[in-house]
């Protein structure tokens, strides 16, 4: 709490300052604020993602505006184009998109490398169970049923 | 007296304890050196148990009294010099009852006590036999194959052949007849009735050179029949057989490896065991009965299979916490904190890179 705080003072200093820049930051964030607020996942992974996508669609319309000038009239004018809400919107929605493929592959990818390492080990259990009978494995011990044999490789 | 308590030790024993002894001792004994040593020795023995101080009592007294006579013990007057003779007539005739006698006088010291007061009487070196009659008292104390009379036989008659059932049919002087011998029985009979044989053990332990204790202590701590007390017969004839020869027993060598085949299994590893018995033809040609034991009972290779052994427990355990750590709900849920991450990362990254390449352009 104390940090949307801290967050929403500088928002504010920074609003006296430079009053048009944050205007066209706020309009331009609005879906990371509803990220932000939506996110349940812990260490709100969401909200990083769709912000720091968010910002790189932001940053290039703060530049387009410092470069025009940096009045209220520029800043309106970018906040009223619809192709800079179609870029706010687009880069947010990446970062969305980003969220949600990138953990499926990693995930699948790892499943993928732990199946094949668990039936590396699985087939080392076979071999040590029939080199040394239940002498290790206990008198309970069934051999793993592999289906396909994985490639040689060692194990760690 | 003497020569009457000899006789008849039972009745002598409750004569000796009565006090009208003690009065005939102190009036009718003029020595009073001799009345002094009776007296301590009939003090000492009411210390000791019953059964066992009455006969030893009587037989101390005995040699008390006549120093210079023969050693008497529950009837049996002899001279200690005369007992390896005494016990080779005694199991040659099968006369348990003495064997038991002789048994019993040498492990109860009383040859020592006896050569103690012929020492105080007499001139001459009673050290040496004294010594070996002490030594003999020790190997009574153990029971177990190579001990006991067995042992005592051929160890105080170094001329007696061994009297084994086995080789009844020989005369087996020397152990250089010994392995020989039983290549013979095996190669007439295609095996030997039994390989642990309390006359051969005693025979062998008496006659070879070098230390055998180890071995005898190895064939008495198995079971009768164990494998590890026949693989420690084997040793015991593989040293006769390095000592003395032949160099190749086959026959022997071979009906021992079917004997002792078992014996591979006490290794735990599969392939080992299986290199061992492969190779086991091999050492069987050879005839060596030391190359068959090292064969089969290599303390070497015991070790490395524990080893071996110690090592796949290890892995086998540490490959089951692996597997569970991989199947585990835990390791999916990192695997999606991980792409997470990585999604988050290289966000920023764009980010960054956007605000680089704007601040630059």
């Amino acid at each position: 709490m104390s940090g949307v705080i801290g967050v929403g003072v500088i928002f504010l200093i920074f609003t006296t300052i430079a009053f048009s820049t944050m205007s066209v930051i706020f309009v331009g964030m609005i879906p990371t604020l509803v990220c932000y607020i939506v996110d349940l996942t812990p260490g709100c992974y969401a909200f990083r993602c769709v912000a720091s996508m968010n910002f790189a669609g932001v940053a290039p319309f703060i530049r387009l505006l410092w470069s025009q000038g940096h009045d209220m009239s520029s800043a309106m004018g970018i906040i009223g184009d619809p192709f800079s809400w179609l870029v706010f919107y687009g880069t947010a929605a990446f970062g969305w998109g980003l969220f949600f493929s990138v953990p499926a592959v990693v995930s699948a990818i790892q499943t993928l490398n732990a199946e094949r390492r668990t039936n590396v080990l699985r087939l080392r259990q076979n071999e040590l169970a029939e080199e040394w009978g239940t002498e290790i494995t206990g008198e309970n011990w069934k051999p793993h049923e592999i289906s396909a044999s994985p490639e040689p490789r060692a194990v760690a | 007296m003497a020569h009457a308590f000899g006789a008849s030790p039972e009745a002598d024993s409750k004569i000796i304890r009565t006090k009208e002894f003690d009065g005939w001792l102190v009036r009718g004994v003029a020595d009073a050196a001799l009345v002094e040593q009776i007296g301590e020795i009939i003090m000492h023995s009411g210390s000791k148990s019953k059964d066992t101080s009455d006969d030893v009592l009587v037989s101390k007294i005995c040699v008390a009294l006549d120093p210079l006579g023969p050693l008497r013990y529950k009837g049996m007057v002899t001279n200690p010099y005369g007992f390896g003779t005494t016990l080779a007539a005694a199991m040659e005739a099968g006369d348990k009852e003495k064997v038991q006698l002789i048994a019993d006088c040498i492990g109860r010291g009383l040859p020592s006590d006896w050569l103690k007061q012929r020492a105080l009487n007499l001139s001459g070196d009673f050290a040496n036999l004294d010594k070996e009659f002490r030594r003999l008292q020790q190997l009574f104390k153990h029971t177990g194959p190579g001990y006991g009379m067995e042992r005592a036989l051929y160890e105080m008659n170094p001329f007696v052949p061994c009297e084994s059932e086995l080789l009844k049919n020989d005369y087996i002087y020397s152990l250089r007849d010994l392995p020989p011998a039983l290549e013979h029985i095996v190669r007439e009979n295609g095996e030997l009735p039994f390989l642990i044989d309390r006359h051969i053990a005693a025979f062998i332990a008496a006659r070879l050179k070098g230390p055998t204790e180890q071995i005898l202590t190895t064939i008495d701590d198995g079971q009768d029949k164990s494998l590890h007390s026949k693989l420690a017969m084997v040793k015991l004839l593989g040293a006769v057989q390095k000592e003395y020869g032949p160099e190749a027993v086959p026959n022997l060598t071979g009906w021992l490896s079917e004997e002792l085949a078992p014996t591979i299994d006490q290794f735990k590893s599969k392939s080992l065991r299986e290199e061992l018995r492969r190779q086991l033809s091999n050492v069987v040609a050879k005839g060596n009965l030391s190359a068959l034991h090292d064969h089969l009972n290599s303390n070497k290779l015991i070790k490395r299979d524990q080893m071996a052994k110690s090592q796949a427990v290890r892995e086998f355990t540490d490959a089951t916490a692996k597997i569970n750590q991989l199947i585990s709900k835990e390791f999916q849920q990192d695997a999606l904190r991980t792409g997470w991450g990585m999604a988050a990362g290289g966000s920023m990254m764009l980010a960054v890179a956007t605000v680089v390449i704007l601040i630059v352009w």
